[in-house]
């Protein structure tokens, strides 16, 4: 039985792994006491210590809460990202490695109820039963003869939760989702749409329109993937397309009504080049520009690519139809891949990287002419966000307001491209509001969370998380999006420090 | 949307299909003392337990590897741990290709782009470009045939 190569590195380049086949054994992972040594003089990096199998399971009946929970927020606010990055003395090299973990915050005006666990995999299971790493992960090499059968094999779940049509969908760019029930967070297995599409990648960022729909992709090689998820949890469709810049890394995309819109930045992930020794590398292809792609819903092979000046692009604010034909996306966008190739690494030696530049931009891509535009916008931004209800929404009713986190002081933690502070953008003036949470707190992603019965864009509380490394406590905090500057109007304790994390959604109700 | 199915996992299915007719004069059995002539002693490893099917084709030269097996069994899945003497073979070299047909479908799973859903594995060690005549002939002396299934 033979898989041809290509087969071969298409199944590599999906899911981030090395050891499909067996590799021969090169790196040396990083040893644990390494990072220990770091942070006893850089307190905010202790979440990346990450979690055991067991302290990757953590419940609080009544969180400790300060200030005046508002009464009408009532639902499950959800987050995931790497949580156990250590087994058996080796250490993962890349943030992006770690197991996921899915938290759960139920809020009842003012009562908090946290519950964490990390999503059981089938990686994570047998990793647990061997009491010790047998895959290589996304930047890291290793090798112990044991084979994948598939994406799944390797599938960490760690990037980003929602739950959806009654269940929690713990995602994962290289393979399926992960289905968790909401009632306890127990996993209830891979998510398999179809039989014949079962194991294809499914990307940690959906987007999910007012009315329920969820609509994401998947790339593995060659291939593009577009799924549509009905309100109901059934799948609609899924639609086969082919990718001009294949084997890329696809993090984002975004949606208009017609469309769906991709950035595929110009960074291959070749993960058929064992790491010698340390962390796997990742660099631009020089040469190659951002391609982004707008293809219909109704059917993807009716599409225009554009090509822009080269940039990495990690996360997408929003995407609207224009009246002159224009789809205005924007993105978060960087020169170089410097955050994959050494900053997520430096985060878990605990040794700064230098850092890179990133800017917020606005590109106008005309599906008329093929023409395009764009403008940048400099400053220490990530994790963009819109109001829920006017995701890819045109017209008058557009989103205007991009919250993001951001970080514009010398903190230390800056150093390492951590963000201190959260800020409201206006997209139309160009003016921001921020709160700054001070140089001993690392700010995570925050949300926005329309108020029940009101329409206006900023009629909504802003939802996250903070690590307070003074307190070394994990935090979450309850903004007013309407007066930001304010800082939190009510905040919630947790009595354990949890790993940071990346994306997460809130469900009312 | 056009279907593509991996040629190589469909060889494989089709292969073990067309010789499942020629069980019935074999014989599998626990292994007793040293392999008998003729035979050899193969370990499975990390089989799902009690699902389905475990499907072993095995070949004797590379110009019929993946396409002609001289011996092929299809075994119910029990233990996580599987050994059995398997028989019929000839010469000194022999390559084995196996998956777990957990649906009993008897055919080898695989998604829309022709990856494996079904789990697999081969004697000797795959290579960077997967099993190969070359990376999983191994000798065929009465030492025992370990194969792991993937994870």
């Amino acid at each position: 039985m033979q898989l041809s190569r290509r087969q071969l590195l298409q199944a590599l380049a999906s899911t981030g792994l090395a050891s499909a086949a067996g590799l021969s054994a090169h790196a040396r992972p990083a040893v644990a006491t390494d990072f220990a040594q770091a942070l006893r003089s850089q307190p905010f990096l202790a979440p990346f210590k990450g979690v055991s199998d067991l302290t990757g399971e953590r419940f609080t009946e009544r969180v400790a809460t300060t200030g005046r929970w508002p009464q009408g927020l009532r639902g499950r606010f959800y987050r995931n990202g790497p949580a156990l990055y250590e087994r058996n003395g080796e250490r993962y090299h890349h943030w992006f490695d770690g197991d996921g973990m899915v938290q759960q915050f139920s809020i009842n005006a003012g009562k908090i109820t946290h519950r964490g666990r990390l999503v059981q995999t089938s990686k994570l299971k047998a990793e647990r039963d061997a009491g010790h790493f047998l895959f290589s992960a996304f930047g890291t090499t290793i090798e112990r003869g044991a084979t994948g059968t598939g994406a799944d094999s390797f599938n960490t779940a760690n990037t980003n939760a929602i739950e959806h049509a009654g269940r929690v969908l713990a995602m994962w760019e290289g393979g399926s989702a992960y289905a968790l029930d909401p009632a306890d967070l127990s996993t209830q297995g891979p998510v398999v749409w179809r039989k014949d599409l079962a194991q294809l990648p499914f990307t940690a960022h959906p987007k999910v329109d007012a009315a329920g729909n969820l609509w994401n992709i998947g790339t593995q090689g060659l291939h593009l993937i577009a799924w549509h998820v009905g309100p109901d949890g059934e799948l609609k469709s899924a639609q086969l397309g082919k990718l001009p810049y294949p084997g890329g890394m696809v993090h984002d995309m975004a949606l208009t009504e017609r469309y769906l819109v991709v950035p595929l930045p110009p960074v291959k992930l070749d993960f058929g080049l064992a790491a010698a020794d340390g962390p796997r590398r990742f660099a631009m292809e020089a040469g190659q520009p951002l391609r982004i792609l707008v293809a219909e819903k109704a059917d993807i092979t009716r599409q225009r690519v554009f090509e822009l000046p080269a940039q990495m692009v990690f996360h997408v604010g929003n995407a609207f139809e224009d009246t002159n034909g224009d789809v205005v996306l924007t993105y978060i966008g960087s020169p170089d891949a410097w955050f994959l190739d050494r900053g997520a690494v430096a985060l878990m030696s605990g040794v700064p990287a230098p850092k890179g530049e990133v800017s917020l931009m606005t590109v106008r891509l005309n599906m008329v002419s093929g023409r395009s535009s764009q403008q940048a916008l400099p400053g220490d931004l990530e994790f963009p966000r819109v109001d829920p209800r006017r995701i890819g929404v045109s017209g008058a009713d557009r989103a205007r307001w991009l919250l993001t986190g951001v970080a514009w002081k010398p903190y230390a933690s800056s150093q390492h491209a951590l963000l201190h502070g959260v800020q409201l953008l206006d997209t139309r003036s160009g003016r921001a509001r921020r709160f700054d949470y001070g140089a001993d707190t690392v700010a995570e992603e925050h949300i926005l969370v329309p108020k029940p019965g009101k329409s206006g864009e900023l009629d909504a509380w802003v939802l996250g998380t903070t690590f307070n490394a003074r307190a070394q406590a994990t935090v979450l905090n309850v903004l007013d999006a309407a007066r930001l500057e304010e800082g939190p109007i009510a905040q919630a304790t947790l009595p354990y420090v949890l790993p940071l994390g990346f994306h997460g959604n809130f469900t009312a109700g | 949307m056009k279907s593509q199915s991996s040629p190589v996992f469909a060889t494989l299915a089709m292969a073990v299909l067309a010789v499942l007719a020629v069980l019935a004069g074999l014989s599998v059995s626990p292994p007793a003392q040293a392999a008998a002539p003729g035979c050899a002693d193969v370990e499975v490893i990390n089989v799902r337990p009690n699902q389905g099917h475990l499907m072993v084709a095995a070949y004797l030269s590379a110009d019929t590897f993946t396409k002609r097996p001289v011996v092929s069994v299809r075994l119910a899945a029990a233990e996580a741990t599987m050994r059995f003497e398997l028989c019929g073979l000839s010469g000194d070299t022999v390559a084995l290709t196996l998956f777990q047909d957990l649906d009993s479908d008897g055919k080898m799973g695989s998604n829309l782009l022709g990856m494996p859903t079904e789990p697999w594995g081969a004697s000797g060690s795959p290579g960077m470009t997967g099993p190969s005549w070359a990376t999983s002939s191994v000798a065929l002396n009465g030492s025992p045939i370990v194969v792991k299934m993937s994870q």
